[in-house]
């Protein structure tokens, strides 16, 4: 699978948080949106009459939906296809953006307007689009920013998150070729009459899925800009791209997924639009796609069906975790390396990008303290997840010295006279080690060291 | 491409526990219903709400302001009508009047349909948008209404407020591609 993480700055995640945290003004733009993100997320919560219950059933038609997933896709495909609606399935990153560009070819396209797509990211669409020298117009207010700044999401919802009015203003001004002033309703004002003719010129719309609808052939995207509708509504051509996991099989369990994921997400009841749509357009109707296109990807979900990490494709891509996560909140999404950040990209990563060690380590960006699980609407045991992936790559993965270390601590503690030899030697050398001054005990070697500058050691 | 059946071939779940097939129906705190309930949830998202007449609550809505667009079939007399002037005059419109297919109370959810609206740019493109809706449509909870969609139109939005957007700083900010600007006139058919 080619794709996700795509790696910016250096290789190992601890180098890349170390940047962050020395970022003052990244940190102060993460940790004030994430807390009011979290703030938000309670306020619509206490909306429900029983958020537990209404989360419990939630997981359980995920849950549900899992184990019958192949007759789910294949119902859903073939009620789109009778309303005429094309389906192609792909197995992988690459299938997928052969499969898109081959539909941009036979169109003759030049322009392409693209509402947020996660799923897009992760195959690497927009540079093979250009490669081709189509135009690729990121729609979504917080993706034309970053598309403008040359960079990737640093946030499952808010991908220009790290990026404050000044920054915009700069880049703004760089797009139009005149100052655009710093305030956000302008700046906004001056997003809107931009991608506007983006909307009308484009030839092709391509868009990502919330979530697709088995018994009726739907699929359902959820905004709050109104990119998503002029993306699907005006551009002759629509293409949805959808993770193959992404699909509830009843109106009551899209009724269940749509209660949680803006209350999750935003702190709102619903987005402001819920887009169900069921094939191109229709006899009567003066706009709309003449051709739908969905583009079904596994790249990489289907090695987690029938395992112990199936519940990571429980995800509704809302956000919650990522909000909670103290790491998260330390350093942002980009520190993360991946299209997927938080506690969700930290499990989802490793997954999907298996033989790459960079994507490995993530599963180490966790204390493992378990605000992920608590905020997560689905209820996926994301702290048991990491756990769990830590176990299976770890011992390949760590570096000799730590496998020394553990193997010898293993084999000392497995018996009695060796953890009494081992504590007792300890105990001696401690009053030591609590008489070394802290410039000495800082400079100790490995975590010792970093141990020893906020902690005393033992 | 893969064919369907080799792709679907790959995907071998885990099979669920017996679980109930329908989830239990979500419930609100406080509970909004009827046409008092939807006032109630739309003005507090920023929307306006008329009662009366068709043309009154129109009128009121538009505050003099023009191009009108309507869709056809609504008796306003209006400067443009959808479909006939096109993608290009909804673009020039200043106010959309089109038809709700339903309304939602507990969101202050409005419901539109391509098929009933013969498209979609009529309620997208102008900056303010007019929804006209029957007071018998309106359905208590989004369950509701999902559950009474038989077979969906090629398109089905539930309009829940005036767009916004929050990605700079996450400071709201309202009308950045759709309307900034809604109004609801609720009136029998």
């Amino acid at each position: 699978m080619s794709g996700t993480p795509v790696v910016i700055g250096p290789p190992r995640f601890a180098d890349r948080a170390d940047k962050a945290l020395g970022d003052e003004a990244l940190r102060s733009a993460v940790r004030n949106a994430t807390q009011l993100l979290v703030d938000n997320r309670a306020a619509a919560f206490a909306g429900l009459a029983e958020p537990d219950l209404v989360r419990d059933a939630a997981r359980a038609a995920r849950t549900r939906i899992l184990a019958k997933l192949p007759e789910l896709l294949d119902q859903w495909s073939s009620r789109l296809e009778a309303h005429g609606g094309q389906v192609h399935w792909c197995a992988d990153a690459e299938e997928a953006v052969a499969e898109i560009l081959a539909i941009v070819e036979a169109r003759g396209a030049r322009v392409i307007a693209k509402g947020k797509s996660m799923a897009s990211e992760e195959i690497h669409l927009n540079p093979a689009l250009e490669r081709l020298g189509k135009e690729v117009v990121e729609t979504d207010l917080g993706e034309f920013i970053i598309q403008l700044a040359g960079e990737t999401p640093s946030h499952l919802i808010a991908p220009a998150i790290h990026k404050n009015r000044f920054d915009v203003a700069e880049l703004f001004s760089a797009d139009a070729g005149r100052p655009i002033s710093n305030e956000i309703p302008e700046e906004a004002a001056y997003a809107r009459v931009r991608l506007r003719q983006a909307f009308l010129d484009a030839d092709i719309g391509i868009t990502g899925v919330n979530t697709a609808v088995a018994d009726a052939g739907s699929i359902c995207l959820v905004e709050n800009e109104g990119n998503g509708r002029m993306c699907t509504s005006l551009p002759p051509v629509h293409i949805a791209i959808m993770g193959m996991e992404r699909i509830v099989e009843t109106w009551a369990d899209l009724d269940l997924v749509l209660a949680l994921l803006a209350r999750s997400a935003t702190g709102q009841a619903l987005s402001v639009y819920t887009n169900v749509i069921t094939g191109p357009r229709r006899e009567g109707e003066l706009d709309g796609p003449e051709e739908l296109h969905v583009i079904v990807l596994d790249n990489g979900r289907s090695a987690l069906l029938g395992g112990e990490f199936q519940e990571a494709l429980n995800c509704i891509r809302c956000g919650a975790c990522v909000n909670a996560c103290p790491v998260y909140r330390q350093v942002g999404g980009h520190a993360y390396g991946s299209v997927y950040s938080g506690p969700i990209g930290a499990v989802l990563t490793p997954l999907l990008a298996a033989e790459d060690p960079a994507a490995r380590e993530l599963a180490e960006a966790s204390s493992l303290c378990g605000a992920c699980a608590e905020a997560c609407p689905v209820r996926i045991p994301l702290h048991d997840l990491l756990q769990k992936l830590r176990a299976r790559s770890g011992p390949a993965d760590a570096g000799r010295a730590r496998r020394v270390g553990f193997t010898l601590w293993s084999w000392l503690w497995a018996s009695r006279p060796g953890y009494v030899l081992s504590t007792g030697a300890v105990r001696a050398v401690s009053p030591v080690l609590r008489r070394l001054p802290p410039a000495v005990s800082a400079r100790l070697p490995g975590w010792a060291g970093a141990w020893a500058r906020t902690r005393r050691l033992p | 491409m893969t064919s369907k059946a080799a792709f679907l071939a790959r995907l071998r779940p885990a099979p669920s526990p017996a679980a109930p097939d329908t989830p239990p129906l979500v419930r609100y705190e406080p509970a909004r219903r009827g046409g008092d309930g939807f006032a109630e949830a739309f003005t507090a998202l920023g929307g306006v709400v008329h009662r009366g007449g068709l043309r009154e609550g129109v009128a009121a809505a538009a505050a003099g302001r023009s191009p009108l667009l309507a869709v056809e079939g609504l008796d306003l007399g209006a400067d443009l009508v959808w479909p006939g002037c096109g993608v290009a005059g909804a673009a020039r419109a200043a106010v959309g009047v089109v038809r709700a297919r339903a309304a939602v109370a507990q969101t202050g959810s409005v419901v539109l349909s391509a098929a009933d609206n013969r498209g979609r740019a009529a309620s997208l493109l102008p900056p303010v948008c007019v929804f006209v809706i029957d007071p018998d449509t309106i359905v208590d909870t989004p369950g509701d209404l999902l559950r009474s969609l038989a077979e969906p139109p090629s398109q089905l939005v539930l309009v829940t407020g005036p767009s916004r957007s929050a990605d700079i700083e996450l400071k709201l900010v309202v009308g950045v591609h759709g309307p900034g600007e809604v109004h609801a006139v609720i009136v029998s058919s």
